[in-house]
C-alpha cells in the first residue's frame, strides 16, 4: 500500500442492537450512504461488549473499531451503555499507554432515529482512520 | 486509628520480635492459627505455613527474601468459602494485603475472621537471583533491608510506593522507630481488640513512623514516575511492545501465579480461542505468517484489560515467566494509568466499589466521540456562510 | 348467558395502547379503532408533551405481536356507528377503511413511490410517515393522488390497493374503551401568539416531528431562512391563553424546562428565556429539572399576562408581557416555541350520542368519582386525555388500572397463543449450515449480483446449502421459506434478510415452522446493512459476503436449548392497609388470586384524617369488602420481617402478634403511604392561630369561621430538605381558600408557584372568588408574628394580618419505615426517599418505560402504589394501586411461564464459574443469584432480559447468553475481518 489514498480501512462498527441498529436502519429507510468498507457487528447492548471483542479485531486486522449504542439515559436495559463507557475508557488507557492509537477506538451515542447521526459517524471515522493509516499490528505475524 | 500504637522491643532485630510476639499471641489462642511464610526444610525457598503449633514458628519469617506464593493466593484458597469459625492471622506483604482485600471484593477471599498482619516492606529479592545461592540471597537481601537500598530488589518493588500500611488490621511499623523498637499499629477495631488482649496499650505517638514513611514515600513516587515514563518510551507502539513479548512462550504462568487472576480456567485459554485450521490460515493470509502458539499479544492487552484495575504491583508475574520478559513492569504502569482513569486504587479500601461494576451519569466524557452536525454533508458553520454570502 | 370476552377500543391515545397490551396479555381478544389512516398521527403532539426526546416507536412492538397472534383486529379510518345492549353484551357497528398498505405485508420497497407521477410540495402522492426505520405507513395524499394505479402494479406483495372499500362491521363485545387522542388548539387558538402569523413562532410539537430523524438538533430549530437562532422565548401558552381554549396537561411546565435545557445543550451561547406563569412541575422529579435548567442558564420569567406580536418582514418577534408588579415588559426574540396544551376533546357529542356517555362542565368525559375510567354507562370506560388533561405516566397507568374494572364485564379468556410447532433435536446431527438470501421480491437483483454472491457463498468452510428466496416477511413467502430449509435438510440457517427489529418474529416463524430452534440462527440485515446504504456493486458483494461469513461461523456453533420456565406462586402480599393496599388487594382477590395483607397499625384504612366525608364512607365501604373477602387474610399490628426470594418465587414471614406467620407469594405490593411534613418555625405548635390545611379543614367542619386567612404554600416543600413539590398542596389550599370566601373570610395566599393541576381550575375560581395572592422569592419565605392586632405575616414589606395562619405542608416518605423496608425487600428508593417504581430516574421515564418494555417483572415483582411512591391525591392513589394490580393480574395467573425471551436468556457454566458475584452486581433486573452451596451464580429465567451485562463482566465467559457465546462471538469477529 504505497499510496494513502488507495488505502481502504477495514472498519468495524460494534452496534447495540436497539438504538445502534436502529439508527443504521433509519439511515437505511432514508437511503443515506455510507462507505462499504464499515461492516457491522452486532452485541445486544453496549453493555453486553466485552474489552477483548474490542481488543481482538484490533490485533487480527482492523484499522479501526467504532462503537455505539443508546444515549446514556437511554439504555434499552437501564444502564448497560454507562458500563460500556467504562469499558472503553479502560481500554484506551490500555491502548494508549502502549502507545497503540488509541484514536483508532470511537465511541459516540447513536439513537434510534438518528440515521443522520449513525451515517455522518460511518463517513467521519471512516475518513480519520484513513488519514491514521493502516493499524501496524494488523500485518504483524508476531502477535 | 493511626494516631497511637505500641511500641514493641526488638533487641534482637525486628524479626526476632515479631515472631516472639506471634508466638504470644497463639499460645495465648488470641488467634487459633497463623499463616506464615516459613523456610523450607531444605533451606532454599520459603513457604506459607497455616500453623498451628507454636513450636513451628522457628524458622518463620514476618519478611521473607523473596515471595514463591503470593500470600492473598493462600489467603484465598484458605477462606474461599467462607470465614470460619476459627481466628487467624496472616502475616503478609502490603501488595499482599491489598491483593486481598481486593479478592475479598470478588467473593474469593472472606476477611472476618481474618487479620491482616503487614510489616513495613523493603522488598522482596527477584527469584531467579536468590535461587542462584540461597544462603548468599538471604544474606544481601538481610543487609540491603536494614539499609532501605532496594537496589537488589524485584523491579517493581524498587518503586513501590505502597510500601508501608495498607488497610490492614495491624502493621508493625519499623521505618522512625527509635533503635531497638518497632511500632504496633492497629488499623481497624478487631486489630484494637487483639491489642487489647495482649495487654499492649496504645500510648506510642506515630508521629515519626509517619514522617518517615512520607518522605519514603515521595522518594518511591518520583522514582516511579520516572521508571515508568522511561519504560513507557521503551516498549511504545507495535515494535517496542512485541520486542518485549517475542519470546513469550504462552505458558501463562504470569497468570497462574497473579493473585487477582482468580479464574479457574482462564479465558484466553477457553475453547472461543480455539478455532478450525481456517481460521489460522486466513489470519495468517491476512499478515503473510502467524506465530505459533497465537494470540501472544491477545493474552496480554486481553488479560491486563481484565485485571488490570485490581493489579497491586506485586512483581509475582514477573518472578514466574521462565523468558525473563518484564511483565509487572509492564502490567504495573499499565495499573496506574487504568486505575487513575476512575480515581480507583487497588486494595487501597474494602468501601471501594470495583470501577467495572459502578458508574456515575455524569464522567468520562473524554471518551465519547463529539459530534459536529452536518447538514446534507457541510458543516452546520458552512452553511451559515452561505446563507451570509448569498 | 355468559359474557362477550372481546373488547372494543375506541381510540389511540397512550391509555387505549397500555389497555389493549394489557388485555391480550391478560387472554382477551380486542378490537382496535383508529381513526387515523396510520399508527401515530398523533405522534408529534405526544412527543412534545413527553418532557424527553425520546423515541418510544418500539412501544407498538405489543400491538404487532398480538396482531400475529391473533387476539388483536386494527382497523383504520374507523368510526363507531352504533352501540346497543348493555354492558356484557354490547353490540358494536363500526366502519373502517383499510390502510392504502397493509403493513404485515409490506417489504418497504419504496417502488411506489419510485413510480408515482405526482410531486407535491417536494414529495409524492404516496409516501412514508413516520420517517424513521420502524413501522412505516405509506400514505396516500388523496387530494393530488391521480388514481393512476401504477403503483398498485409494481408493488411486488400486493400490499398496496389505492380504493380501498370502506366495511361497516358488526361485532358483540363485553365492554367498550373509549380512548380518542388528545387535540391540539389550532392555529387559530393560539392567534395571540402569533403562530401563522411569523416564520420565528412554532410549536413544539413541530420541533419535535422536525427531530425525529436526528434528535433535537440545531437544525430542528432552523428558520426558513436558513438562520439558526441565537434568541429563544418559550412560551407555556394554556397559561396565558383565553380561559377554555386550551387545558394544561401536567408536564408543560416541564416540557418548556426541558426544552430550555437541550436547547442551550446544542446552542450554548443563546439566549433562552422560559415564559410561564408558575412552574407546576408536581410531584416527584420534576424541580429537578427546574434547578438544571438554572444551572444552564436559562431564564425564566414569570408573567401575568402575555402575547406576542409579530414583526413584519422580519425573522423576529416581540413577546409582550406583565410581570407580577405589573410592569410591562418586551422582550424579542428570534424564535418563539410554543408548548401548548390540549383543547377540550371535540369527539364529546358523537360519543354521547352513541354510548351515552357524559361530558363533564369542561367538555371532557365525566368519570364515576372515586373510579379511574368507569363512564356514567356501565361496562364503558375512557382512559387517558379524554378524560381530562394529564401527565404521561397518569395515561399510560390508566391502561392498565382500565383492566382491572374492565374485567368484571368479560366473560372468559377467549385468546391464548397458539403453541408453536414441534421443533426437532439435531443435538446428534453433523452441522449442515444453509444460507438463505432474500431477493426481496426481485428488488435486490438491481443492486447486486445475487448469482455471484450465491456461488461465493457456496464456498465458504462449512455452508452446506445456499439459495436465494423471494421474501421472508408475507404469510406465503413464510411459508415457502419454512418449506425450503426443511427440504435443504439444513440444521443451522443463515437469513440474509432485513430489519429483524420488525421482522423476527416472522423469521423465528419461518425457521420454527421447518422445525428449528431459532437459537440455531441468524438474522443479517441485508437489505439495511448493504442494498439500501451503498452504491459500489463489487464491494457490496465483498460487505455481504463478510457478514455472511460472520453469520456462519456464529450459527455454526449454536446449541439450541428450549425455553427455561419457572413457577409463578399465584398468590399477593400487601403491604399496608391503608387506600393503596386496600384496593390493590380488593382487586386482586376479586379475580380470584389470595391476598395477604400486612397492616402495622390496629386498624385498616390509613391516614383517614386527611379524608373528605365522602372519601371517607368509599375507604370504610373498602375496608368492608376486603374484610369480608374469602381470600383476602388481613394481618393487623403486623409487619414483614423476612423477605427472601424473587418475582414469582418470595418466602415472606410476617411478625404478627401471634407470632410468625410464612407467607408464599408471587408478587409484593408495597402500599406504606407517607407522611405530612411538619412544620418548623411560622409559629406552628406554639401559636394556636397557626395550622396545617388539614387542621383547618377539621376547624371548617366544626362550623369555626374567622375574618382573616393567610396561607403559606411550600411549607416542607421544593427545599435542599425535601426537593420535590409536594403536588396536593396548591389543589387543597386553594380549595379551602374558596370554601373561606363563600364564608366571607378574607384569604391571602402567599405562594412561590401556583401549581394546581387537573381539569377544575382552582386558580381561576379563587382569583375570581376574591382570593388575593402574594408572590415571594423561592429563597425567602414569609415570617409569621404575634402583634396586637392578631397574626402578623411579613413578606418583605408586605404586612398582612390574619386571625388564621395556614401552612401548606407537603408530604414527605416514611423515612425510617422505607430505608428497613428497602432494604428488607432489596428495592431501591429514589433520590427524593420514595420508593421508586422501576429503575430509572424520572416519572417519564417509568411511564415510557412501561409502554416500551412492558416488562411487569422489571422490578422484581414489587410494585410501590400510592404515597409510598410519590405524593398522590385521593383518586390517584387508587390509579396506582389499580395500575399495579393491573400488572399483577397479567403475570399472576400464568403458573408455569418461560421468560419474556423465551429461550434467549442467560446461562452459567457452572464447572468455569467462581462465584465471584460480579454478574449479581450488574444485573439490571436482579435476575441472578450466588447458589452458596454451589459457589456458582444462577439464573432466575423470568427475569432476564438477555441485557448481556453479565457476559461482559465476568472475565471467562463463565456467564453467557444462549445466543451469543463466546465459541461464536470470537469465530464470527475474525469472520468479519476477512
Amino acid at each position: 500500500m504505497s499510496d494513502k489514498q488507495e488505502f481502504e480501512p477495514r472498519i468495524i462498527y460494534i452496534l447495540c442492537s436497539w438504538c445502534g441498529s436502529g439508527g443504521g436502519e433509519t439511515a437505511a429507510a432514508h437511503h443515506l450512504h455510507y462507505p462499504e468498507n464499515v461492516r457491522p457487528y452486532r452485541v445486544n447492548c453496549t453493555g453486553a461488549l466485552p474489552t477483548v471483542h474490542i481488543i481482538r479485531p484490533l490485533i487480527e486486522g482492523a484499522d479501526g473499531v467504532a462503537i455505539s449504542g443508546c444515549h446514556p439515559g437511554d439504555c434499552h436495559y437501564n444502564d448497560g451503555n454507562f458500563r460500556a463507557r467504562r469499558r472503553v475508557a479502560l481500554v484506551k488507557s490500555i491502548l494508549d499507554t502502549l502507545d497503540l492509537e488509541p484514536e483508532r477506538v470511537w465511541f459516540r451515542y447513536v439513537a434510534h432515529g438518528e440515521g443522520r447521526r449513525f451515517v455522518d459517524t460511518a463517513t467521519e471515522f471512516n475518513d480519520h482512520i484513513k488519514k491514521l493509516g493502516p493499524n501496524p499490528l494488523k500485518t504483524r505475524s508476531d502477535t | 486509628m493511626n494516631n497511637k500504637g505500641a511500641i514493641l522491643p526488638a533487641e534482637d532485630g525486628v524479626e526476632s520480635a515479631v515472631i516472639g510476639w506471634l508466638k504470644e499471641a497463639l499460645s495465648k489462642k488470641v488467634f487459633d492459627a497463623l499463616l506464615i511464610p516459613v523456610e523450607v526444610p531444605a533451606g532454599d525457598s520459603f513457604a506459607y505455613l497455616l500453623l498451628r503449633n507454636p513450636a513451628l514458628l522457628e524458622n518463620a519469617s514476618p519478611l521473607p527474601p523473596v515471595m514463591p506464593v503470593q500470600g492473598a493466593k493462600a489467603i484465598s484458597r484458605l477462606t474461599m468459602r467462607g470465614n470460619g469459625s476459627k481466628r487467624v492471622a496472616a502475616i503478609v506483604r502490603p501488595c499482599e494485603a491489598r491483593a486481598a482485600i481486593e479478592l475479598t471484593k470478588l467473593e474469593q477471599a472472606h476477611l472476618d475472621n481474618l487479620w491482616l498482619i503487614t510489616v513495613d516492606c523493603p522488598g522482596v529479592l527477584p527469584l531467579s537471583d536468590y535461587l542462584e545461592d540461597p544462603v548468599a540471597g538471604a544474606a544481601r537481601f538481610a543487609e540491603a533491608s536494614q539499609r532501605w537500598d532496594r537496589a537488589p530488589m524485584r523491579p517493581v518493588c524498587q518503586i513501590c510506593h505502597h510500601f508501608s500500611m495498607p488497610a490492614s488490621d495491624l502493621h508493625i511499623g519499623t521505618l522512625g522507630s527509635a533503635e531497638g523498637t518497632v511500632f504496633v499499629i492497629p488499623g481497624s477495631p478487631k486489630g484494637e481488640r487483639v491489642m487489647e488482649n495482649l495487654g499492649m496499650p496504645l500510648d506510642a505517638a506515630l508521629d515519626d513512623w509517619a514522617a518517615r514513611v512520607k518522605e519514603m514515600e515521595e522518594v518511591q513516587r518520583e522514582r516511579r514516575r520516572q521508571a515508568h515514563t522511561d519504560l513507557k518510551a521503551g516498549i511504545a507502539g507495535p515494535d517496542g511492545l512485541l520486542d518485549v513479548f517475542s519470546s513469550c512462550i504462552n505458558c501463562h504462568n504470569c497468570q497462574r501465579v497473579c493473585p487477582v487472576c482468580y479464574c479457574r480456567q482462564c479465558y484466553f485459554e477457553s475453547a472461543a480461542l480455539k478455532l478450525p485450521p481456517e481460521n489460522y490460515l486466513a489470519r495468517a493470509g491476512r499478515k503473510g505468517a502467524l506465530r505459533f502458539p497465537p494470540d501472544t499479544l491477545l493474552f496480554h492487552i486481553g488479560r491486563a484489560s481484565h485485571m488490570v484495575l485490581s493489579c497491586v504491583s506485586c512483581g509475582t508475574c514477573e518472578d514466574a515467566c521462565p523468558m525473563s520478559i518484564p511483565v509487572a513492569q509492564v502490567f504495573s504502569l499499565l495499573a496506574d494509568r487504568a486505575q487513575e482513569t476512575f480515581g480507583y486504587v487497588a486494595g487501597r479500601s474494602l468501601e471501594d466499589p470495583l470501577p467495572l461494576v459502578a458508574y456515575e451519569m455524569d464522567e468520562l466524557h473524554q471518551v465519547e466521540q463529539p459530534y459536529v452536525e452536518t447538514y446534507h454533508g457541510l458543516q452546520i458553520a458552512d452553511c451559515e456562510q452561505e446563507v451570509q454570502d448569498a | 348467558m355468559s359474557n362477550e370476552s372481546t373488547v372494543l377500543i375506541y381510540g389511540t391515545n397512550l391509555g387505549g395502547y397500555r389497555a389493549a397490551y394489557a388485555l391480550g396479555k391478560s387472554g382477551h381478544k380486542f378490537i382496535l379503532l383508529n381513526r387515523g389512516s396510520y399508527v401515530d398521527e398523533m405522534k408529534y403532539q405526544a412527543l412534545a408533551q413527553l418532557p424527553l426526546d425520546f423515541c418510544w416507536i418500539c412501544g407498538h412492538m405489543p400491538q404487532r405481536l398480538f396482531k400475529a397472534l391473533g387476539a388483536m383486529q386494527d382497523c383504520y379510518n374507523a368510526e363507531l356507528l352504533e352501540v346497543s345492549g348493555e354492558a356484557g353484551h354490547f353490540h358494536v357497528k363500526f366502519k373502517k377503511r383499510d390502510k392504502v398498505v397493509n403493513n404485515f405485508a409490506c417489504t418497504e420497497c419504496d417502488q411506489c413511490i419510485e413510480v408515482c407521477p405526482v410531486e407535491v410540495d417536494g414529495h409524492k402522492a404516496i409516501r412514508v410517515i413516520p420517517e424513521a426505520g420502524w413501522e412505516n405507513c405509506y400514505v396516500i395524499d388523496f387530494e393530488h393522488c391521480t388514481r393512476c394505479g401504477k403503483c398498485e402494479e409494481v408493488c411486488p406483495t400486493g400490499a398496496l390497493k389505492v380504493e380501498r372499500p370502506e366495511e361497516v362491521l358488526e361485532a358483540d363485545v363485553g365492554a367498550i374503551i373509549l380512548a380518542d387522542t388528545f387535540e391540539e388548539p389550532s392555529d387559530e387558538d393560539l392567534r395571540d401568539f402569533a403562530l401563522g402569523q411569523s416564520p420565528s413562532v412554532i410549536r413544539n410539537s413541530e420541533v419535535a416531528r422536525r427531530s425525529l430523524l436526528t434528535n433535537f438538533v440545531r437544525d430542528s430549530v432552523r428558520l426558513p431562512s436558513g438562520k439558526i437562532p441565537q434568541t429563544f422565548g418559550i412560551v407555556v401558552t394554556p397559561h396565558f391563553n383565553r380561559p377554555g381554549v386550551e387545558y394544561e396537561n401536567y408536564n408543560l411546565s416541564v416540557s418548556a424546562i426541558y426544552r430550555a435545557v437541550r436547547l442551550k445543550d446544542v446552542l450554548p451561547q443563546a439566549d433562552v428565556t422560559v415564559f410561564l406563569h408558575d412552574y407546576r412541575g408536581t410531584g416527584k422529579g420534576h424541580y429537578r429539572w427546574y434547578q438544571k435548567a438554572l444551572d444552564a442558564g436559562v431564564r425564566v420569567e414569570r408573567a401575568e399576562t402575555l402575547k406576542i406580536v409579530p414583526e413584519d418582514g422580519a425573522e423576529q418577534v416581540t413577546i409582550h408581557y406583565t410581570s407580577a408588579d405589573g410592569e410591562a415588559h418586551t422582550h424579542p426574540v428570534e424564535l418563539a416555541i410554543l408548548v401548548t396544551g390540549q383543547s377540550p376533546p371535540s369527539q364529546m357529542a358523537e360519543l354521547s350520542r352513541l354510548t351515552g356517555v357524559q361530558a363533564d362542565e369542561n367538555g371532557f368525559c365525566r368519570i364515576r368519582p372515586f373510579s379511574c375510567c368507569e363512564t356514567d354507562v356501565d361496562g364503558i370506560f375512557a382512559v387517558g386525555e379524554l378524560t381530562g388533561p394529564k401527565g404521561n405516566p397518569e395515561t399510560v397507568w390508566e391502561g392498565c388500572a382500565a383492566l382491572t374494572e374492565v374485567l368484571k364485564y368479560l366473560g372468559e379468556k377467549n385468546f391464548k397463543p397458539a403453541p408453536g410447532p414441534p421443533l426437532r433435536d439435531v443435538s446428534e446431527e453433523p452441522v449442515r449450515v444453509g444460507v438463505f438470501i432474500c431477493r426481496c421480491f426481485g428488488l435486490f437483483d438491481e443492486r447486486i449480483d445475487l448469482s455471484a454472491l450465491e456461488e461465493r457463498v457456496q464456498a465458504l468452510p462449512g455452508v452446506a446449502h445456499v439459495e436465494v428466496i423471494e421474501g421472508c416477511c408475507t404469510g406465503p413467502t413464510i411459508k415457502a421459506t419454512a418449506e425450503r430449509i426443511k427440504e435443504s435438510g439444513v440444521n443451522r440457517v443463515v437469513l440474509a434478510v432485513c430489519t429483524p427489529l420488525q421482522k423476527k418474529g416472522k423469521y423465528n416463524k419461518a425457521v420454527m415452522m421447518a422445525g428449528l430452534n431459532p437459537l440455531l440462527c441468524e438474522y443479517l440485515r441485508f437489505r439495511e446493512d448493504v442494498i439500501q446504504v451503498h452504491t459500489d456493486r463489487d464491494k457490496m458483494l465483498e460487505k455481504s459476503l463478510a457478514l455472511i461469513r460472520s453469520g456462519v461461523e456464529k450459527v455454526r456453533r449454536g446449541m439450541a436449548a428450549g425455553p427455561p420456565t419457572d413457577s409463578f406462586t399465584p398468590h399477593a402480599l400487601v403491604v399496608g392497609g391503608g387506600l393503596a393496599g386496600l384496593t390493590a388487594a380488593h382487586e386482586i382477590a376479586a379475580n380470584g388470586f389470595p391476598v395477604v395483607l400486612v397492616e402495622r397499625e390496629e386498624r385498616l384504612g390509613g391516614q383517614m384524617q386527611y379524608l373528605t366525608d365522602e372519601q371517607r364512607k368509599y375507604v370504610e365501604g373498602l375496608i368492608s369488602a376486603v374484610e369480608n373477602a374469602d381470600n383476602i387474610t388481613c394481618y393487623t399490628q403486623a409487619h414483614l420481617a423476612q423477605v427472601e426470594g424473587y418475582a414469582g418465587n418470595y418466602h415472606v414471614v410476617v411478625e404478627t402478634p401471634e407470632g410468625p406467620v410464612p407467607v408464599d407469594t408471587g408478587v409484593i405490593i408495597v402500599a406504606t403511604g407517607a407522611r405530612e411534613y411538619r412544620p418548623e418555625g411560622f409559629l406552628y405548635g406554639q401559636d394556636p392561630g397557626v395550622m396545617t390545611q388539614a387542621e383547618l379543614q377539621a376547624k371548617m367542619r366544626n362550623g369555626e369561621v374567622v375574618g382573616r386567612v393567610a396561607m403559606i404554600q411550600c411549607v416542607g416543600s421544593r427545599t435542599a430538605e425535601v426537593p420535590y413539590c409536594s403536588r396536593l398542596c396548591c389543589n387543597q389550599a386553594l380549595r379551602n381558600a374558596i370554601a373561606l370566601r363563600e364564608q366571607g373570610s378574607e384569604v391571602t395566599v402567599f405562594y412561590r408557584d401556583i401549581a394546581t393541576y387537573g381539569k377544575v381550575d382552582y386558580y381561576r375560581l379563587a382569583q375570581e372568588a376574591g382570593v388575593k395572592f402574594v408572590r415571594f422569592p423561592d429563597d425567602h419565605y414569609p415570617d409569621v408574628r404575634r402583634n396586637g392586632a392578631g397574626l402578623e405575616v411579613v413578606n418583605g414589606k408586605q404586612r398582612v394580618q390574619a386571625d388564621w395562619v395556614v401552612l401548606s405542608t407537603g408530604v414527605v416518605p416514611d423515612a425510617e419505615n422505607n430505608q428497613a423496608l428497602s432494604q428488607l425487600l432489596n428495592h431501591p428508593l429514589d433520590y427524593e426517599g420514595f420508593f421508586s417504581s422501576d429503575i430509572s430516574n424520572y416519572p417519564y421515564e417509568e411511564a415510557i418505560k412501561k409502554l416500551t418494555k412492558p416488562f411487569e417483572l422489571a422490578s422484581n415483582g414489587i410494585f410501590p402504589v400510592g404515597l409510598a411512591h410519590s405524593p398522590r391525591s385521593f383518586e390517584e392513589t387508587i390509579l396506582t394501586a389499580k395500575d399495579a394490580a393491573g400488572r399483577v393480574l397479567v403475570v399472576i395467573g400464568k403458573g408455569k411461564m418461560p421468560p419474556p425471551g423465551k429461550m434467549f436468556v442467560a446461562d452459567v457454566y457452572e464447572s468455569l464459574c467462581m462465584g465471584c458475584g460480579l454478574c449479581v452486581d450488574v444485573c439490571p433486573y436482579n435476575a441472578r443469584y450466588i447458589d452458596e452451596f454451589k459457589k456458582v451464580a444462577r439464573v432466575r429465567p423470568f427475569l432476564c432480559d438477555s441485557c448481556g451485562s453479565c457476559v461482559a463482566i465476568c472475565p471467562n465467559d463463565a456467564s453467557y447468553l444462549r445466543d451469543f457465546m463466546g465459541e461464536q462471538s470470537i469465530a464470527a469477529l475474525d469472520a468479519l475481518l476477512e
